[in-house]
């Protein structure tokens, strides 16, 4: 079936006094909150505390008990829910890729629902693929069990784009992931936030993340939400011990010009350091079945350079050795703020950091520790 | 004489050609009708849930009466020979095919169905577009269930004038002629295996593609 494109832009999305009861258990108890246009808002809190209840009722997989929702004014129960879903992208944790389709299928799928023309579904396939940082020629015509972890995750939110929805909801899409590799994924998306313009409803255990993606952040305990705001206003001004507790002041430093790089640093374990002789192809499965997206070319105890599995992907001819780029490195107890000043110089992102005896021990992102600074 | 010669001999006499080539038509008319229809009922069965207990049971019924009697039975409705060996095939297959039809459209994993709804899908795009391409390795299954039941019946319809491989058998047991006996047995015995893992085969390479992975 096709169906009515419902908003282009939208002002806002209200939630307003839901409540949903499952047996005597409240999943979510008298909850409003309003989306504002154009931002991402967090929800975040303890497990179980009901914050993937709101998102799924925004697109009607649940119905609340009381209370309603609505989008630009107009309550959604009067949206068909099926064409509501198609004006909506759904990322979830668990990825659901299907199975039995290709990524060009599955990321297709519902644009070939909806009737669009072969050429067009494709275009949009390679489209989205390039904005998710893959390669379309190497990866349109995989299954989803020929891709690693954080491939499978870009390739759900590709789908989710697919219809080019006004609105995205998120359930702790990044949540699976090795550390460094969420960072790299966060960095991408807080890029692409940017230029998609989307209302986004984000859920995250991770404050870090909320504070590097959030425009706002919604904590919710016990099925209630707490307090919404700004990182700045939750951590300036929080209304509970609770909240405090969650922002935690101290994960935002205060103090740039006395911390150095190792401070903000994620550390790098063996499966990260790979020897540069080895035949490119055996690195690029090595790293895929790690599930991470860079590693270091390693020769004699010696960094090499820096190797990006996309761009092995691409081309993995020869030795790992002469597909490496020379990285930014710095030591563990350099100043953190020369160190960004540096990578700002070089229009680098991320970096290596080292140890006093020259051995790779972390990386730190550029972005990731900069939003993090009060 | 020898071996070759005494094959030989039972196929030129007994018309094993042909006999083959009846044997197989009526096979592959009866599979196909089975599967169709088998298919078709799995489905059905599988939106009203409540005509499902109903249906099963009466073709659990079916499957209980013995395959002789059933092509009795069919004798005085549809006469002898091919047809009611068909009919009497079709019968028996379409219970594993809905069967299996059922458990697979029914046993796909709930997280599909929840992605599936999440993107819009409707409940009949589901159906098509997840359910019923999950549940293939399944169906394939019950349509290999049926192949075997399929070529015991097409045999038995050599009682009952249908042709076939089940006449010259037939007719080796009335003459108590091993060598008819031993040469058609085998060379049923052997269609059956080829059929059969040609299935499986099929089968499996649809299981290998529900992991993606080929
Ligand atoms: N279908 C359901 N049946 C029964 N209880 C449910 C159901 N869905 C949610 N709950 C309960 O409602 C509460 C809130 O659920 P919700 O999924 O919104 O929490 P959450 O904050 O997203 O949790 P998590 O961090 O574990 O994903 C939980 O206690 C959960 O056990
Ligand atoms: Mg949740």
């Amino acid at each position: 079936m096709t169906s009515r494109r419902l908003f282009d832009k939208i002002q806002g999305i209200t939630i307003s006094h839901v409540t949903k009861k499952y047996g005597s258990i409240y999943a979510v108890r008298d909850v409003s909150l309003d989306v504002i246009g154009g931002e991402l808002l967090v929800l975040i809190g303890p497990s179980g505390s009901g914050k993937t209840t709101p998102l799924r009722m925004v697109n009607r997989l649940i119905e609340p008990d009381e209370g309603s929702i609505s989008i630009d004014g107009q309550d959604i129960r009067g949206h068909d829910p099926v064409t509501l879903r198609r004006n909506m992208g759904y990322v979830i944790q668990q990825i659901g890729l299907f199975p039995h389709m290709s990524v060009r299928e599955n990321i297709g799928l519902i644009p070939r629902l909806e009737g669009w023309p072969r050429d067009d579904i494709n275009a949009r396939v390679d489209e989205l693929l390039s904005l998710v940082a893959l390669p379309p020629e190497v990866f349109s015509k995989r299954y989803p069990q020929e891709l690693s972890g954080g491939q499978q995750q870009r390739v759900g939110l590709a789908r989710a784009l697919a219809m080019d929805p006004p609105i995205l909801l998120m359930d702790e899409p990044f949540g699976a992931l090795d550390p460094i590799l969420r960072m790299q994924l966060q960095d991408e998306f807080a890029r692409v936030k940017g230029e998609l313009g989307k209302t986004i409803l984000f859920v995250t255990h991770d404050i870090e993340e909320s504070f590097k993606l959030g425009d706002r952040i919604a904590i919710m305990r016990d099925a209630s939400l707490d307090q919404v705001g700004t990182a700045d206003e939750l951590i300036f001004h929080p209304e509970s011990a609770f909240v405090a507790d969650i922002v935690d002041a101290n994960k935002k430093y205060k103090h740039v010009d006395t911390m150095c790089v190792g401070d903000v640093a994620y550390a790098l374990d063996d499966d990260y350091l790979l020897d540069g002789r080895m035949d490119g192809k055996d690195a690029l499965s090595s790293m895929h079945e790690n599930d991470i997206e860079v590693a270091l070319a390693m020769e004699g105890g010696e960094i090499i350079g820096l190797v990006n599995a996309l761009s092995l992907y691409r081309d993995a001819q020869g030795r790992l050795r002469d597909h490496a780029f020379e990285p930014l490195i710095f030591d563990a107890n350099d100043s953190l703020s020369a160190a960004l000043s540096e990578m700002k110089a070089h229009g680098i992102s991320m970096a290596v950091v080292t140890s006093r005896d020259g051995q790779p021990t972390g990386m730190i992102s550029m972005n990731e520790t900069l939003l993090r600074l009060v | 004489m020898n071996l070759i010669d005494r094959v030989m001999d039972v196929w030129e006499l007994q018309q094993l050609t042909q006999r083959t080539v009846e044997h197989l038509t009526m096979f592959a008319i009866a599979l196909i009708v089975a599967s169709i229809v088998g298919v078709m009922v799995g489905v059905i069965v599988y939106r009203r849930f409540r005509v499902a207990t109903v249906l099963f049971n009466v073709l659990n019924i079916a499957e209980t009466i013995p395959t002789l009697a059933l092509l009795v039975l069919l004798l005085p409705l549809l006469g002898l020979g091919m047809k009611p060996t068909i009919v009497t095939s079709i019968i028996y297959s379409i219970l594993p095919i809905a069967r299996n039809t059922y458990t697979g459209l029914t046993s796909v994993d709930k997280e599909h169905i929840f992605v599936a709804e999440a993107l819009g899908l409707s409940d009949s795009e589901i159906l098509r577009k997840v359910r019923f391409p999950l549940a293939l390795p399944l169906i394939a299954g019950g349509i290999r269930i049926a192949l075997v039941f399929t070529m015991g019946v097409v045999t038995l319809g050599g009682l009952i004038a249908a042709g076939g491989l089940g006449a010259p058998l037939q007719t080796g047991i009335q003459l108590y002629d091993k060598d008819i006996i031993i040469v058609t047995g085998l060379w049923v015995g052997l269609l059956a295996l080829v059929l059969d893992s040609v299935a499986g085969m099929i089968e499996h390479r649809l299981e290998v593609n529900r992991d993606g992975t080929r």
